[in-house]
């Protein structure tokens, strides 16, 4: 056997015989190795004996708390009688497996994410959040054309259409006050 | 019962619970009960910490019943609850610890040395104590994930393709985490057993 002081792919074979988790047939042959190798006998002994030290910090004597039981089951009552949200909160962030709810929660983050995107960005459903709302009237007789277009350019010809709309009806206003003004001498001239 | 019958009436009493079987989460809790106390117990030396800890592990074994997979043994799903809780503890701790810079007491959990009354045999009692306290501050001195691998090596009994699985990473870095550790408990150790063997 090739010594485990000297060989990396050996050297778990004093833990291990300290352990007494050696197969038989190593240990057979650890034995033998051991006859004739000094350096492998010191390490086993100072190995040995953090080994006993270890055994000594035992904790065998350690009294577990006679209402263990009974606290733990009152916890698990207490869980059933928590809502739904609560239970969901949990059943995501601490189950049994440690860390489980890593890629959970960075999911959602990344989702959250997406949709906020979403809301800022595109058009369609979303368009209500971050453009002026465009009047039904106003689409309606566009043509063909326009719909196709985006809808920035949409906006921007909506509102062209507005100010000109807004105009023709002053000028109308104007008129409309005009013809039912009792005509001046300078504006009966003009009609 | 052997071990792979352990480890098969583990699974089957886990999946029992999973359809509603309180009566079988019972019988989990009467046969990993005491190591996961003491696993804990030894990791942080704080028995009322070590029960808190414990209990948080079977909730979370219980919570989780719905969703078990025997895809690996019970046992290494189990320890590896208990030790990502005890780990987070010790974590937490040190964090507290570093923010409150704590003048020079001993650390938290950790019993002071005491006399309790003059016996006759005192001096044996206070030789005992201070060489279980040495021992303790070796334990205490390694690195957590070395603690655990130790704490699961020496008194689990677990070999290294289950502590892998618990701590996730590679047999060969358990080994390695091993070595270590035992290395540091060697140099920390040898007065201890000077002072024996002299």
């Amino acid at each position: 056997m090739m010594c485990p002081l000297q060989n990396r792919e050996n050297a778990e074979v004093l833990l291990d015989y300290c352990a007494r988790a050696l197969p038989a047939d190593t240990l057979a042959r650890f034995d033998a190795h051991l006859a004739i190798c000094q350096s492998c006998r010191q390490e086993l002994s100072t190995q040995q004996q953090v080994w006993s030290a270890l055994d000594e910090f035992d904790a065998a004597e350690l009294s577990i708390s006679s209402d263990f039981d009974r606290r733990l089951y009152a916890r698990i009552d207490a869980e059933h009688r928590d809502n739904f949200w609560v239970r969901v909160w949990r059943s995501i962030f601490q189950s049994g497996q440690p860390g489980a709810w890593r890629p959970a929660f960075s999911m959602a983050l990344a989702g959250v994410a997406v949709v906020a995107l979403l809301l800022v960005r595109m058009p369609g459903p979303f368009a209500v959040f971050n453009e002026v709302p465009v009047a039904e009237s106003s689409v309606a007789g566009t043509g063909a054309a326009q719909e196709e277009a985006s809808p920035a350019v949409k906006t921007a010809t909506v509102d062209k259409q507005d100010m000109e709309r807004l105009d023709t009806a002053l000028e109308d206003l104007e008129m409309l006050h005009v013809l039912g003004t009792p005509a001046g001498p300078g504006k009966s001239n003009e009609l | 019962m052997s071990v792979a019958a352990a480890i098969e009436h583990d699974a089957q009493l886990m999946l029992r619970v999973r359809d509603g079987d309180t009566v079988s989460f019972g019988l989990l809790l009467e046969r990993h009960r005491v190591p996961v106390i003491h696993f804990v117990y030894r990791m942080i030396q704080n028995q009322a910490i070590a029960e808190e800890l414990a209990q948080e592990v079977f909730l979370r074994v219980y919570r989780s019943r719905a969703t078990y997979e025997p895809t690996a043994k019970f046992t290494t799903w189990l320890f590896r609850i208990t030790t990502h809780l005890a780990l987070n503890w010790i974590r937490d701790q040190k964090n507290e610890r570093r923010q409150q810079s704590l003048d020079s007491e001993a650390p938290e959990g950790t019993a002071p040395l005491q006399v309790a009354d003059l016996g006759p045999n005192v001096e044996q009692r206070m030789l005992r104590s201070a060489r279980m306290d040495e021992i303790r501050q070796a334990i205490l001195a390694l690195p957590d994930k070395q603690r655990a691998a130790v704490m699961m090596h020496k008194y689990e009994e677990m070999d290294y393709s289950q502590i892998a699985g618990i701590l996730r990473c590679s047999e060969s870095a358990v080994k390695s985490l091993l070595f270590r550790a035992y290395e540091s408990l060697r140099s920390r150790l040898a007065h201890l057993n000077r002072g024996v063997s002299e």
